[in-house]
């Protein structure tokens, strides 16, 4: 059997292999399929169902609790709060992302090498694998006909005011521009690794086995020999039957939050001090602007455009446009408010921001039946940040012509006119002064570099403390990206699928 | 959810969208359960504490000792504007109630048709899954 899902686990289950994958998400998949294509013989594990395009109905109230870690729950505690987005299932958060692809940034990588001192990662290496990942995904800038009505709006403003704003690239193959892309793509066009990487992964041989959450790795004489879990009943999360992968690679996918939990919980934290700390996760925010003409922002590529014209600050604008509830649940308005702000939603326009933090949150291993801890505060330069992503915005939309910009803050949460702005770039704006505070990419809590003494994984991702074990998700990276990660992920994963490949007789005692 | 949740959800629903008294309340309450059913359990005591927090608290924020759930249409209008309003963390008591008021409504036909959303057209749609 290749797939198991939940009705097919009878009992206990015992399995080999060569390499055991725990997570399907950017990094699992992609390093799945890399060693599973290289011919080896891998195991994928993976907490969450495989739901396909039968499942999804667009609609996020469904949607979300079945896809959603925590139905979308997911928080950093801090002052304030702020809400996670993670995917529970197969092709992870990539089953439920915008389908944003951005190539790791240069000057990234240049700061990698020249403070982190990360010799043997240079964005001339990966080139070839971003090369390889886009003809392989159909990454793409997307067409005219795709764009949103929110789009339109957003690159008249941008114009009028000299800004460049240009459509994202993303991976899809035949987009109807159907605008839900976050609630799983219902036309199988978005090349999320539920689509693309888990199944060439089993084509070439690999096993997947669904709904099994990985508890325990198994370590051997300072060498990492498979795991241990349980498999997990979708609808009720209970815990029933065991499994045991032997294995002479592990490579851990879960993400920046439930790696560091796992390996913390597994005492394989090394003597560096970093698993767990330096969590970056992009804070985000996003403003809503009522116009005079119909815009119907949610025809159309949800996420559809981006402005790089602030990057060098740490600050990136990107295109979002949701459906009203999750749109009015951060908007300000109760009872005859509310009703009036509704009755605009087909004239709203929409667009965010996401900053390059310095701030630097933690995650711990879960305790309370929560699988894990994490936090985050948001200082005071990502704040000052924010401020200029929300003034900046909202600058486009009153270029564009709108007059009730909705800001996300409560000192100042509805902009009108330039003065506003003005107002608002005097103020100071506590963290706690946002109504939302979202992150879509937690990061940087497993850290690789050249030093035990400061880093988790060495430059192959190899685990200083344990060999055979390797991290391959969002939490390798020793800063934030500033950009979407999913590709640079999924570049990285391919680049340690190929180095363990290389090192077969080291990992696997056999040539193939 | 327990009753005293789900009255809590029906009020505030009833108040936060006015249009929202035509719309049947099971369903409308059974997008808010699967929502609060998937929560992980620290958050969903947390949401409990919160929801039960918006209850109780008029006393606090309208000088009325009276429960959220038996106050008037105007005095529970009031007490929500007020509780909107305020600095953080006192508005979060209304944070988890608005955020599954919003996505459970406009998760229905009807809330879908107030705001003139219309979901995709695709073969697969169906007004629940799984």
């Amino acid at each position: 059997m290749n797939v198991y899902r939940y009705n097919d686990y009878g009992s206990d289950l015992h399995l080999s292999c060569e390499a055991v994958v725990v997570g399907s998400g950017a990094g699992g998949a992609v390093a799945a399929a890399g060693l599973a294509e290289a011919g080896h013989d891998v195991i994928i594990a993976e907490e969450g169902s495989w739901y396909t395009r039968e499942h999804f109905n667009c609609e996020p109230s469904d949607m979300v609790p079945m896809m959603y870690r925590g139905a979308g729950s997911t928080l950093l505690l801090g002052i304030p709060p702020v809400s996670v987005t993670l995917g529970r299932c197969v092709g992870g958060t990539t089953t439920i992302n915008s389908a944003t692809c951005f190539r790791l940034p240069e000057r990234v990588a240049g700061r990698w090498r020249d403070e982190f001192g990360c010799a043997d990662i240079s964005h001339d290496e990966l080139t070839p694998l971003f090369d390889e990942l886009e003809s392989d995904l159909s990454i793409a800038p997307l067409t005219d006909d795709l764009m949103s009505g929110s789009y339109r709006v957003v690159k008249r403003g941008a114009d009028a005011l000299g800004w460049s704003c240009k459509p994202l690239k993303h991976n899809v193959k035949g987009c109807e521009g159907l605008g839900v892309c976050q609630y799983g793509c219902p036309t199988g066009a978005k090349q999320s690794a539920d689509v693309f990487h888990v199944p060439a992964a089993i084509s070439a041989g690999a096993r997947l086995l669904t709904n099994c959450r990985v508890e325990r790795i198994l370590v051997a004489d300072g060498r990492a020999t498979g795991v241990e879990g349980r498999v997990v009943d979708p609808a009720t999360r209970k815990p029933g039957h065991r499994i045991r992968v032997d294995a002479g690679a592990v490579i851990i996918a879960c993400g920046s939050l439930l790696t560091p939990a796992l390996l913390a919980a597994n005492g394989l934290g090394g003597k560096s001090g970093s698993l767990g700390r330096n969590l970056t996760v992009h804070p985000a925010g996003r403003l809503v602007a009522v116009m005079d003409e119909v815009v119907d922002g949610f025809r159309g590529v949800s996420q559809d455009a981006y402005i790089d014209d602030f990057a060098d600050e740490g600050i990136m604008l990107e295109g979002i446009f949701v459906p009203p509830g999750l749109m009015m649940a951060i908007l300000p308005g109760i009872g005859p408010d509310h009703e009036e702000l509704i009755s605009k939603y087909r004239r709203t326009a929409a667009f965010g921001f996401l900053v390059s933090d310095e701030s630097r949150g933690r995650v711990l291993q879960g305790r309370f039946g929560q699988p894990f801890l994490s936090f985050y505060n948001l200082g005071k330069r990502d704040a000052a940040r924010m401020k200029q992503g929300i003034a900046r915005c909202a600058r486009i939309f009153l270029a564009a012509g709108s007059r009730e910009v909705y800001t996300g803050l409560r000192s100042i949460p509805l902009i009108r006119s330039e003065a506003d702005v003005e107002k608002l770039l005097e103020c100071p704006v506590p963290s706690t002064d946002f109504n939302e505070l979202m992150a879509f990419h937690p990061l940087g809590t497993c850290r690789f570099g050249p030093d035990p003494a400061e880093a988790v994984l060495d430059q192959n991702l190899e685990s200083f403390n344990v060999r055979g074990l390797f991290v391959a998700d969002g939490s390798i990276f020793p800063t934030s990206l500033g950009v979407n990660p999913m590709v640079t992920i999924m570049a990285f994963a391919l680049r340690t699928a190929r180095y363990i490949s290389s090192e077969r007789q080291r990992f696997f005692g056999s040539a193939i | 959810m327990n009753s005293l949740e789900e009255a809590v959800l029906v009020k505030a629903v009833e108040i936060i969208v006015p249009s929202a008294a035509r719309v049947d309340k099971g369903l409308f309450l059974a997008k808010a359960d699967r929502m609060l059913d998937k929560f992980y359990p620290l958050n969903r005591l947390g949401a409990g504490i919160m929801l039960l927090m918006l209850e109780i608290c008029p006393i606090v924020f309208i000088r009325r000792p009276k429960r959220f759930t038996k106050l008037n249409y105007d005095d529970a209008l009031k007490y929500l504007k007020i509780v909107e309003n305020s600095p953080f963390p006192f508005s979060y008591v209304l944070t988890v109630a608005k955020l599954l008021v919003m996505i459970s409504y406009y998760g229905l036909p009807e809330g879908r048709k107030s705001a003139g959303f219309t979901l995709p057209p695709t073969p697969h749609f169906r007004e629940t899954a799984e």
